[in-house]
């Protein structure tokens, strides 16, 4: 009976294979195909072949077939960062925007509350404008995001995985703050030093700067 | 004002950091992906987005399809001025964060 179980084993695992293999190509052609008719339609001609021609140059059978998937993906982010394509932009000043402010300013408060401690930062004109900036950011980001929300319970279920795989994507590429997180026992260890305080607060109120507010005007109309 | 500046991440500075190494000028987006290890899903948006901003260009292979037996690859490659703007973007943001972490 073992020996019965184990031929019919074999055998169904090598005819699996050769299955998967002998279909893999057309799967990873349909894949690809698929998602270059989701892109925008300045994008579908040069894409096309150029993502026929990275699966091609990719070795395997099951890495063809990731890569292909991952296409599926790429197209999300492409959509929403393509400024012809007017439906999805609204959701890019609807969702994106708020969903990344939102974390970035969560990120944010925990270093400047770190540097708030210090009695010598307290009267920067500067540290004081970086953090009323945050404060705000933070009060229009909630707003938003509850409006998003609401608005994306009208949204059909395709539309709504793309906008979840992008703040996915975008919480991802916030490593700067997890890296600043690193920054704050530093920081308060050596507070004590006036100097030495004043030097690391004007670098990092310039990285708060530009990683936090990297385009006000293009989201926030300032 | 429409600003196009690229986004920092630290995936679109595996990808700078990739195409500036000495070692090949040119590089198709499945030898960058294999370079840098990110997936396709990741990798075009941050090629598209460089691409845009002035930061990259690319062209297709100068080789026949039909002779070569296979679709043509697209060739990337680091501008002049992606190069000044990607250095100065490592400088500003990576640099600093380094000094107070490990200093």
């Amino acid at each position: 009976m073992a020996l019965v179980t184990n031929l019919l084993t074999a055998a169904l695992s090598k005819f699996l294979g050769e299955e998967i293999t002998a279909w893999s190509p057309r799967v990873a052609a349909a894949l690809v195909k698929a998602a270059v008719n989701r892109l925008p339609e300045r994008r579908k001609k040069r894409l096309s072949e150029e993502w026929q021609s990275h699966v091609n140059e990719v070795p395997g059978t099951m890495a063809k077939l990731v890569v292909a998937v991952g296409f599926l993906a790429a197209v999300c982010k492409i959509r929403l960062e393509d400024p012809d394509d007017v439906d999805i932009k609204v959701s890019l000043d609807w969702l994106y925007a708020p969903n990344r402010f939102a974390e970035s300013g969560r990120s944010a408060a925990s270093l400047i509350s770190a540097m708030s401690q210090s009695p010598q930062l307290s009267s920067q004109q500067e540290f004081k404008s970086v953090v009323e900036a945050i404060e705000l950011h933070a009060k229009q980001s909630q707003t938003l995001l509850h409006e998003a929300l609401q608005k994306a319970d009208t949204w059909d279920p395709e539309r709504r995985r793309c906008r979840f795989k992008f703040v996915d994507s975008m919480i991802n590429e916030l490593d700067y703050f997890r890296m600043a997180r690193f920054v704050k026992p530093r920081f308060s260890q050596i507070s004590r030093n006036a100097d030495e305080v004043t030097r690391m607060t004007v670098k990092l109120i310039e990285i708060v700067k530009k990683t936090i507010i990297p385009n006000p005007s293009n989201v926030w109309g300032w | 004002m429409v600003n196009n500046e690229p986004r920092i991440t630290t995936q679109t500075i595996k990808v700078l950091a990739t195409l500036m190494s000495p070692v090949q000028e040119e590089m198709s987006g499945a030898e960058i992906g294999r370079a840098t290890k990110l997936s396709s899903g990741t990798l075009y948006p941050i090629l598209l987005r460089l691409e845009e901003a002035g930061w990259l260009k690319s062209h297709w292979e100068a080789e026949d399809p039909h002779e070569l037996g296979r679709p043509r690859r697209r060739l990337y490659q680091v501008t002049g001025v992606g190069m000044r703007k990607a250095r100065a973007a490592f400088r500003d943001l990576v640099l600093p964060l380094k000094e107070f972490a490990w200093r």
